[in-house]
């Protein structure tokens, strides 16, 4: 297994190859990815805060945790994420997870000890509401599947649409529908700024982060949606298929 | 507006969607995207967080929550997914999210709590925590809430 915790590992950890593998893959391991450094960068702070107020050994204590942690986040930092080699990237991530449940239960928080943390390692059952499994697990009816289909349709960035004809095709966009206008924003960057550089920069910010985060995260969500609704249909195609022979 | 863009005419006002997005509509409403659908991918997504395929739950969680921004379900399994992950801050942000919006769930106050707790948070965590034990809980719940009591 790829050893995450080493200081200076050294370089590119081949976690995905650049080409083949669908969106989806690649939107996710870059979701697992930032969850991953995202847990060790608040683990770093708090230890950072905590080294200003320590004494000289306890310093040299976390200062040691500190450093061991910034090897984890620069083995991240070095992964490139983009195929379908996603297992391999999940894999790294639940490691990155024991070296953090190490570190908090052996060094604790600024306010908690590491007692407080002993069997993190272990998996987490899920909470389960009574009032909510019920209306989950009811089948989504095939009626409002097909309408989830055709809102991911409509909203996939335009390399998805081209099979469509979609109105891009004659070149015109019209900006009067606001899926149009994101899906223009997402596929075309220069379009994107030139039409942003007249607003406030309060709104130009609300933008970007409408494009580059709400859009993406909607789009990895339907693709995954598109990915569920296949593996069901194979498997009951499969099914059948038994019952025939 | 009419601008020339790449060579494509681009009709249009991005200033009314920004109006719109300032005014709070969330984007489900302005991408047409209805209650039945959300309320939909809102629970295969904690479909499967109950089954543990936690990476794909929370990329439908967020997915949901980048439609609309009010849904308690969603807030909570990246939340409760972030909690497992050491990611207390974000954590304890989407865990108070739920209970806001859907204080009735008398079970999410424990994870609430104990996020806090991890987060740094003592004080609010323990009057989660204590309220969590004076609810309805699983035995488990019930033993980690003690437990985390017992911590702080």
């Amino acid at each position: 297994m790829t050893s995450i915790s080493g200081v200076g590992g050294g370089g590119q950890v081949p976690v995905e190859s650049e080409q083949g593998g669908g969106s989806m893959l690649s939107g996710m391991g870059a979701a697992v990815l930032d969850r991953a450094k995202s847990a060790v960068q608040e683990r770093i702070a708090d230890l950072q805060t905590r080294q200003e107020g320590a004494s000289g050994a306890e310093q040299a204590e976390l200062r040691g945790e500190i450093e061991r942690l910034e090897g984890a986040l620069e083995r991240l930092d070095s992964m490139k994420v983009g195929g379908n080699v996603l297992s391999q990237l999940i894999s790294v991530a639940a490691e990155v997870r024991g070296v953090l449940a190490e570190s908090y239960s052996e060094f604790g928080t600024s306010v908690v000890s590491g007692e407080a943390y002993a069997g993190e390692t272990e998996e987490r059952e899920p909470l389960t509401l009574p009032g909510i499994v019920g209306r989950a697990l009811d089948r989504i009816p095939s009626g409002v599947m097909e309408r989830i289909q055709s809102v991911a349709g409509r909203l996939a960035p335009g390399e998805a649409r081209e099979a469509e004809g979609a109105a891009q095709a004659s070149g015109e966009v019209d900006l009067e529908d606001p899926a149009q206008m994101l899906e223009l924003f997402q596929n075309d960057p220069e379009a994107f700024y030139e039409a942003l550089k007249d607003l406030p920069a309060e709104d130009r910010m609300m933008m970007m982060n409408l494009v580059q985060t709400q859009m993406q995260q909607i789009n990895q969500m339907f693709s995954m949606m598109s990915q569920l609704s296949q593996a069901v249909h194979d498997t009951h195609k499969a099914i059948i298929n038994n019952l025939r022979v | 507006m009419e601008t020339i863009m790449n060579g494509r005419i681009v009709r249009g006002d991005v200033g009314k969607l920004v109006a719109r997005l300032k005014g709070g509509e969330p984007l489900a409403e302005i991408l047409g995207v209805d209650e039945e659908i959300l309320e939909a991918l809102e629970g295969q997504a904690y479909l499967l967080y109950l089954r543990r395929h936690y990476d794909k739950a929370d990329v439908l969680a967020r997915g949901v929550l980048a439609l609309d921004e009010e849904r308690p379900l969603a807030h909570l399994i990246v939340g409760d997914v972030a909690l497992a992950e050491f990611r207390f801050q974000e954590g304890a942000r989407h865990l108070e999210r739920t209970h806001e919006l859907a204080p009735e769930l008398q079970e999410v106050r424990g994870r609430l709590g104990e996020c806090l707790m991890k987060a740094g948070r003592p004080g609010e965590a323990r009057g989660h925590l204590e309220a969590a034990m004076g609810g309805p809980l699983s035995e488990e719940a019930r033993r980690r809430c003690a437990a985390l009591l017992e911590q702080l």
